[in-house]
């Protein structure tokens, strides 16, 4: 019984490593630990859209793992944006999306905002994206006023 | 069966062991493949649970397909089947004891027993379905660790002859 129980154990072990191991390695990998209440509740704000907060907004873009799409008018996109982002305007979207498609499907990941938890721009325009048949779309429900308010960078664009 | 000493007969232990290893490491292994693919939507399902404390339910859904994978691929391959019929004996006792805590509760939750996404609901038939998979599991556990039957085609077993 002795051989068997430590066989399990390898197993219980190896089984552990393995999928935390290839969990670091892959774009979608998801982080060990979760607030699942408040991303129940973040859910809830985006009629059932999956969201993310901002501490995984944070570790998306210092990750470098998922590409910002800031659904405002380019007025405020270029006033100020989360660096890296790219505008699509939920208002004009049949117009800007076919230019910007390719990238946005070459993307792992896309997580799109607008100004904060009380702009639905966001939530239309991920609705839009996955029924254009994107996959990993995700809403960072905090926005830009979240983002500055946690001293993240931002970046403007100059005409 | 308890004819292996007759030889020729087909339907001794060690067969049905091997069907049974077959059937069951391909189960759980199939069952393992979308859950690797979505841990996302695979920790959402843990969750819904309500059964692991909110800490650890990332950490089960990163674990548990691997475990699945794991433990049903070294019992098709025949390697550490001890072992590997324990812990999926073990597993199914917990996966039996969870869906019938929500069977029970009445809560409106995805089994996520073999898929993610889409319409996975939990029914009586999930429990009487595991309950099989239960028995299969304590099966080839009694076999391997109690009547010490011999492991037949295994992959450590090829290499040895080789």
């Amino acid at each position: 019984m002795k051989k068997t129980l430590l066989q399990a154990l390898g197993i219980i072990i190896l089984s552990g490593t393995l999928g935390l191991a290839v969990n670091g390695f892959r774009a979608d990998g998801i982080p060990w630990v979760e607030n699942w209440q408040a991303k129940v509740l973040n859910e809830q704000l985006t009629g059932g859209l999956p969201a993310v907060s901002l501490n995984e907004a944070r570790e998306a873009f210092e990750g470098g793992h998922a590409l910002f799409v800031d659904a405002r008018d380019p007025d405020f996109f270029n006033e100020d944006h989360i660096p890296g982002a790219i505008n699509l305007p939920v208002k004009n979207f049949d117009l800007v999306f076919p230019t910007l498609k390719e990238q946005l499907l070459a993307a792992p990941r896309l997580i799109t905002y607008c100004d904060g938890a009380n702009c639905e721009m966001s939530v239309e325009l991920t609705e839009k994206l996955l029924f254009a048949g994107l996959e990993y779309v995700e809403i960072f429900t905090g926005g830009i006023q979240q983002w500055k308010a946690a001293g993240q960078p931002v970046v403007s664009t100059s005409n | 069966m308890g004819q292996d000493r007759q030889k020729g007969h087909w339907l001794t232990y060690a067969n049905a062991a091997l069907v049974a290893r077959i059937v069951l490491g391909c189960v759980f292994i199939y069952a393992s493949l979308d859950k690797i693919r979505h841990p996302e939507l695979f920790a959402e399902a843990v969750y819904n649970y309500q059964l692991s404390p909110e800490v650890a339910v990332n950490l089960v859904a990163l674990w548990l397909p691997w475990l699945e994978l794991l433990s049903g691929a070294l019992l098709v391959l025949g390697v550490w089947v001890r072992g590997s019929s324990l812990i999926l004996s073990a597993l199914m006792l917990v996966f039996l004891a969870a869906l019938g805590i929500n069977l029970a509760r009445g809560l409106d939750v995805h089994c996520g027993c073999f898929t993610t996404q889409g319409s996975d609901p939990l029914t009586i038939f999930t429990l009487f379905r595991d309950s099989l998979f239960l028995v299969l599991a304590l099966f080839l556990f009694w076999l391997y660790q109690i009547k010490r039957v011999p492991v037949r085609f295994s992959l450590t077993g090829i290499f040895r002859r080789n």
